[in-house]
């Protein structure tokens, strides 16, 4: 109840410094829930660190956030609109589908997430509502519950979510909450995009992610799923945009 | 005193000048062909070309692009597969270049790539071999350039997390470093790279096929293919060449597993340059070693017409998974080198015996003095005589040596009212087999008689020989009879 208030107070502070129509509030509001947390194995242990960390608490949004929320954010936020923003903070194809700089346009689904954005983006969305960026270990963690136990089992589900990573690009990205929910209640870890993360840029241990390399001090040498995400995040940078990377919002739970 | 320091500097500056102009003239006078010359753009071609030899003798700048794709092609007839490519298709492009070039290396991803890719060239002496240089996002471009130090032929290979599957799904292809010198001329040149495929279906499982992991880490391929795909040098792929002509193939191996044993079936290499080296390491090699991730250059004089295959000689991978090619050789048969099936005898056992002794010098004949007779296509004589010889090393096994054939399992040829009622019908049987019952002068047969691989004038000669034997109906069987019915 007091964590409802609070969204209310920031969500309200938000609006009226923006004048945003009190409409507007329903759709920005992505339905969270309760992650609690555990051990988690990254595909690299940190120098010195142990091999499973302890995740805290955390509310995870049950969808990426769509073209529809991302229009509000660059109304309210015009140094986010395309021909605004600066190239410092994204490049080139920032929202490279959109009609206009307030006009998605017919092509684009409001219902699709948002994808072209930026990490500076990506994070200042989240900041507006009130939320953060899930940090990789967070993602992680989540995307777990899309996982069955028992080895053969895993072995399978990494070759479905190769199968998906391997496929071309779509025309067009599907709609959220499409592709089914994990175990924990959380929709499209999978299936539609990749995600931004909070630390993405923390990923290339010691500079060295190349070949055989890349596989010393890896945790789980089989899960080639985790080495396509680690590739894709390590050759990011905080100002790029690609047509297949959106993003979602966290929270702390305190 | 100012006059006399102005003439001074003067002095200084015409002699320096002089000096200068001197320099000039000499640096210009002899040519420096270790000096890196003006710049070019590399011509990449597709397996099996390779790029022309380069003719320069001083090293330039060479500017090389090379897009990453993602693409859904052929691996098998019915089969498809999404590879991942450098340059559109499996494998990657050809890249020559000249020891001493500096390389500039455009990678660029296509925009439709759903993830970055990188390249690790084996020709670069560098961290990675450019791999963390090259590391590109869908849409974008990334540059970095390197010097060639080393001749040889270097594999390259996208080095982007994970690894193993990027290999695994196609991104790989081979580099050439001309040594300073060049390499020595060559009729024919070839790009031929080995690698394995691993699918979630079984080795012909028509449709879209899938990475499969386990099979991966089992190290047991579905597929071993040269050139990305079964059949991609067979048939109307087939490498061809001419008798008499040197050919040389640019051979490499990317594994990701599995270690070629590469063989000509009815070739010696001349020359083998072991792993890709840059000298020649033996003569007269059957069969060269290929580990994964390196390469070899094999050179051979043609001398014999005829199809020889391409094969990994650790043989099932030819046989069941596809690691199968062909050259297609032209022009004289050579029987001097290679006479073709001379008979086919009975042998019961007991003429092992009675040949063993020593040959009496005076009666035997050398092959070298056995004239064969020019073949004249219009001249029946020379066709039944043709005819003999096909019936000698292709029927006889079945039919025996008076067409008689075997009672109750290969039904006769002589005086055969079945084959004497229906010449095409004969000719459709010797190209595409027969299988099932059959009766031949009331007597039922029941067995399968394979497609024979013979040429249209081998047909008609076999048949007319047939037709004119063993008391037949003296038909007469042209090869454009033969030709229509195999084009039906």
């Amino acid at each position: 109840m007091k964590r409802m208030f609070l969204i209310a107070f920031v969500l309200g502070l938000a609006f009226s410094a923006n004048q945003l129509p009190a409409q507007n509030k329903k759709i920005l509001e992505t339905k969270m829930i309760l992650i609690k947390g555990g051990y988690y194995t990254p595909l690299y242990k940190k120098k010195g660190g142990s091999k499973s960390e302890c995740i805290k608490p955390f509310y995870f949004d049950v969808h990426a956030v769509t073209n529809e929320q991302f229009l509000k954010f660059v109304k309210a936020n015009p140094e986010w609109r395309r021909s605004k923003v600066s190239r410092i903070f994204a490049d080139r194809n920032y929202l490279k589908d959109w009609r206009d700089d307030l006009i998605p346009g017919d092509k684009v689904n409001p219902l699709s997430p948002v994808v072209n954005v930026s990490w500076f983006a990506a994070n200042a969305y989240c900041k507006w509502v009130g939320k953060r960026l899930p940090t990789v270990a967070e993602w992680e963690l989540v995307s777990s519950g899309n996982f069955l136990t028992g080895s053969k089992s895993v072995i399978n589900t990494n070759d479905k979510l190769i199968k998906w990573y391997s496929r071309g690009l779509p025309d067009q990205v599907n709609s959220i909450m499409s592709t089914g929910r994990n175990k924990y209640g959380v929709y499209d870890m999978f299936g539609l995009i990749r995600e931004w993360t909070y630390d993405f840029s923390n990923m290339n241990i010691n500079g060295v992610a190349i070949c055989g390399a890349g596989s010393s001090g890896a945790t789980d040498l089989t899960n080639y799923p985790a080495f396509l995400r680690y590739g894709f995040r390590s050759s990011l940078k905080a100002s790029s945009t690609l047509p297949n990377l959106g993003f979602r919002c966290a929270r702390d739970f305190n | 005193m100012k006059k006399v320091m102005n003439l001074q500097s003067f002095s200084i500056i015409i002699l320096l000048s002089i000096s200068a102009f001197i320099f000039v003239v000499i640096a210009q006078g002899c040519e420096d062909n270790n000096k890196t010359q003006g710049y070019e753009y590399a011509k990449l071609t597709h397996a099996p070309e390779v790029p022309d030899p380069i003719l320069r003798s001083h090293p330039t700048k060479v500017i090389v692009n090379l897009t990453a794709e993602q693409v859904v092609g052929r691996l098998a007839d019915g089969v498809q597969y999404p590879f991942w490519t450098f340059g559109g298709r499996v494998p990657g492009k050809f890249i020559r270049v000249k020891e001493g070039d500096l390389v500039e290396f455009h990678l660029h991803n296509s925009p439709t790539s759903t993830m970055p890719h990188s390249i690790d060239l084996h020709a670069v002496l560098g961290p990675g071999g450019g791999a963390l240089a090259s590391e590109t996002l869908p849409g974008h471009t990334s540059v970095f350039s390197f010097r060639t130090m080393h001749a040889g032929l270097y594999v390259y290979h996208c080095a982007t997390q994970p690894v193993p599957l990027h290999i695994a799904n196609g991104m790989y292809g081979l580099i050439l470093v001309e040594p300073k010198d060049g390499l020595p001329p060559a009729d024919k040149e070839f790009y031929v790279m080995q690698s394995e495929f691993y699918t979630a279906g079984n080795y012909g499982n028509s449709g879209l096929q899938q990475f499969s992991m386990q099979k991966a880490l089992d190290e047991n391929p579905t597929y071993v293919v040269f050139n990305g795909s079964v059949g991609s040098l067979t048939g109307n792929n087939a490498l061809r060449a001419k008798v008499g002509e040197k050919v040389r193939l640019y051979v490499g191996n990317i594994g990701p597993n599995k270690i070629s044993s590469f063989h000509i079936i009815g070739e010696i290499f001349d020359k083998v340059y072991a792993y890709g080296g840059k000298l020649v390491t033996q003569k007269n090699v059957q069969t060269v070693l290929i580990p994964a991730g390196g390469a070899a250059i094999v050179e051979f004089t043609v001398k014999v017409a005829g199809t020889f295959l391409l094969v990994d000689h650790s043989i099932f991978r030819a046989f069941n998974k596809g690691a199968l090619g062909m050259l297609k050789v032209s022009g004289e048969k050579n029987t001097d080198i290679f006479s073709g099936k001379q008979a086919d005898e009975l042998f019961t056992g007991s003429q092992q015996e009675a040949n063993s002794g020593p040959i009496d010098e005076d009666n035997s004949i050398s092959q070298n003095e056995i004239k064969t007779p020019e073949f004249d296509e219009n001249n029946i004589q020379s066709i039944i005589e043709k005819g003999h010889e096909v019936f000698s090393r292709t029927c006889i096994a079945c039919h025996q040596v008076n067409a008689q054939g075997l009672p109750g399992i290969f039904p006769p040829l002589a005086g055969s009212d079945f084959l004497n009622a229906d010449k095409e019908r004969a000719i459709g049987i010797v190209l595409q087999g027969k299988k099932g019952p059959v009766t031949v002068n009331g007597k039922s047969f029941n067995n399968i008689m394979p497609p024979q691989n013979l040429s249209d004038q081998e047909i008609a000669a076999v048949l007319t020989y047939v037709y004119n034997s063993f008391g037949n109906s003296k038909k007469v069987v042209k090869p454009e009879e033969v030709a229509k019915v195999r084009n039906k």
